[in-house]
């Protein structure tokens, strides 16, 4: 095709046939349309990081980690609060309230006091009286000074405040030397607060009765009317000290606001904090193959201390049940499981429980302690190493 | 929406100056067959209407009992197409054999025929003439296009050979240009082939109308011819 320039320009020109200058104009202003629209290439959005979810199946839900719901601590090891030790054993959960209620302390206090000073006082009071009483015939008084002693420590427990009144009437009561015995028991307690006057008061006392024995001699039969009509009275006002105390008691009580609270977490060893977990939970649960290793570490160390003959062999394994302790040792005697009839059952089961005994305490490995609720209690194969 | 650097990089002009020259020479080839294709598709779709609308009108001259010479004597100096080309050289050709001695009646028919169908044929090559350039862009546009995004995407795999670095940023951008030239051939071809489509029916649609119309016509004139010849012969023989 020779190309005509001129008559190629003069077409292009052409009124009639307007469609190059038409095309040329149409495709500069969708050049200039595009290089417009596509000035710059629009960035992808940077992908929005999808949420980090854990995943919790029903078997992590299951093996939660021991602990409280609300704390933050995440630890390997799960640990639990723990209040005071126990002496028995016994994981107990965190209470309601986490303080711990004063009764139980305040009880063994109590407790604590009155006796040794019982034992202090009795053995003086009571030798004389034994040494004298038996010429006198006085039973009763022996009765009595049984009642006494019983009832010295009841008063001593409720009338600790009045001490000092106690303390008064008793020098009355030396001073007069014939007052009644509820008065000298008075004497006896302000002895037992103070102890550095307990030897004068010991005198006192010693020298009250050697009187009151010699008046005894001579005024038995009114004594004796006396002290039964003493005897009344102070059981009256025993009586009526006692309806009055459980109403105080029973006033507390009722008063009481005070919710319901424990006494305090117990475990093997105090801790100060919960971590992550829930208070229900079991801990970390071990695998079946983690548990088939831990039974043949086990296993391992009770065949070294397994000796029997080498007959021995019993088609049916005698099964053992253990208990552990954390330390590894056993806390009970291992119980057989199984039984047969066949004679080297009996041998390999015995060598073996004896074996398991004396191979404690068991070297667990630290990995499977927090599992220890698990494994506590494990059943084992006894049989000989070579088979 | 922020701009960084590197998206400012990507308009068009730059993929156009950044590419290979031989994908920029098929570019820049593609670009002018799309102008030249579109100059073609506005040419022929406005003379393929007025030729249409002038055939109309002719058709309703024609058959309007307009004498024949009259018809002829408007039309003798204008340029015509169509029915009134067809009419023209068919007229031309009768005339001739008049005005002369009135010799060749007997061909004259043939004659009428041979100039009907040369006109006929002429008019279709109008018709059609340049079609043939859109139906090449429309078939050959999008494998030289093909052929520059291939090009581009060997020079970019060669630079990423040679750069050693596979991200998807170094690579992104040879392959951005190398689909340019693809993109213009799919502009270019895409039009050209939908209306070469629509112009070799509207051309064979005319073309079936142009030989109708010269046979009608050729009919008239044959009996034209018969009649002269009924009245010229006897006085010719006598």
């Amino acid at each position: 095709m020779a190309i005509d320039l001129r008559g190629t320009v003069k077409r292009f020109l052409d009124w009639r046939q307007p469609g190059g200058a038409l095309s040329v104009g149409a495709h500069t202003l969708l050049l200039v349309a595009s290089v417009y629209a596509f000035n710059s290439a629009q960035p992808f959005q940077p992908a929005t990081e999808a949420l980090a979810v854990d995943v919790v199946s029903e078997k992590d839900f299951n093996e939660m980690m021991k602990g409280d719901k609300t704390s933050k601590i995440i630890a390997k090891e799960p640990e639990r609060r723990v209040d005071r030790v126990a002496e028995i054993k016994d994981d107990k959960d965190p209470g309601v309230e986490k303080k711990d209620v004063p009764v139980a302390p305040s009880k063994q206090e109590a407790k604590s006091e009155p006796e040794p000073k019982l034992a202090a006082i009795v053995p003086p009071t009571r030798p004389p009286e034994l040494r004298v009483t038996p010429p006198t015939p006085s039973p009763p008084v022996k009765a009595e000074e049984d009642d006494e002693i019983d009832e010295k420590a009841e008063l001593l427990r409720r009338k600790k405040i009045e001490d000092q009144k106690k303390a008064e009437d008793a020098a009355k009561a030396a001073a007069e030397a014939k007052r009644k015995l509820d008065e000298k028991l008075k004497a006896d307690a302000q002895a037992k607060a103070a102890e550095d006057k307990k030897k004068l008061d010991d005198a006192l006392k010693a020298e009250a009765e050697a009187e009151k024995r010699a008046e005894d001699k001579r005024k038995a039969d009114e004594k004796k009317a006396r002290e039964d009509k003493a005897k009344k009275e102070q059981a009256a006002k025993e009586a009526a000290e006692e309806k009055a105390r459980n109403d105080r008691i029973r006033n507390v009580l009722n008063q009481s606001k005070e919710p319901a609270a424990s006494t305090g977490a117990t475990g093997a060893a105090v801790a100060s904090r919960s971590t992550a977990g829930t208070a229900t939970a079991t801990g970390t649960k071990l695998s079946p193959s983690q548990l088939g290793q831990l039974g043949e570490i086990l296993k391992e160390q009770m065949e070294r201390c397994l000796s029997v003959p080498s007959g021995i062999n019993p088609k049916t394994k005698p099964i053992a049940l253990i208990y552990f302790n954390r330390d590894g040792t056993l806390s009970g005697a291992p119980i057989l499981q199984n039984s047969s009839a066949e004679p080297a059952f009996r041998v390999l089961a015995e060598a073996g429980i004896r074996a398991l005994r004396q191979c404690q305490p068991y070297k667990v490995p630290d990995r499977f302690m927090s599992a220890f609720e698990q494994w506590k209690v494990t059943t084992i194969f006894i049989s000989r190493p070579d088979n | 929406m922020p701009h960084s650097d590197v998206a400012t990089d990507l308009s068009l002009v730059s993929l156009f100056l950044n590419a290979h020259f031989i994908v920029k020479l098929v570019m820049l080839g593609l670009a002018g067959a799309s102008v030249w294709s579109w100059a073609i598709i506005i040419n022929k779709s406005i003379m393929l209407r007025a030729m249409k609308a002038r055939m109309d009108e002719f058709e309703d001259t024609f058959w309007s009992g307009q004498s024949l010479d009259e018809l002829y004597r408007s039309l003798a100096n204008k340029t015509t197409d169509g029915f009134a080309a067809l009419f023209m050289a068919a007229m031309g050709e009768w005339r001739r054999a008049f005005e002369g001695s009135g010799r060749g009646f007997a061909s004259l028919q043939t004659r009428i025929d041979k100039v009907l169908d040369v006109s006929i044929s002429r008019e279709v090559e109008r018709l059609e003439s340049k079609l043939l350039v859109l139906a090449t862009i429309a078939s050959v546009g999008p494998y030289i296009g093909l052929f520059g995004t291939v090009f581009g995407i060997m020079t970019t795999f060669r630079s990423i050979a040679a750069s050693k670095n596979t991200s998807l940023a170094v690579v992104a951008p040879g392959i951005a240009e190398a689909l340019f030239a693809t993109a213009i051939a799919l502009v270019a071809a895409i039009p050209a082939n939908i209306l070469y489509n629509k112009f070799v029916k509207d051309v064979s649609r005319t073309q079936g109308r142009l030989e109708s119309f010269a046979d009608e016509f050729s009919a008239i004139l044959s009996r034209q011819i018969d009649e002269r010849a009924g009245q010229a012969g006897p006085r010719n023989v006598a």
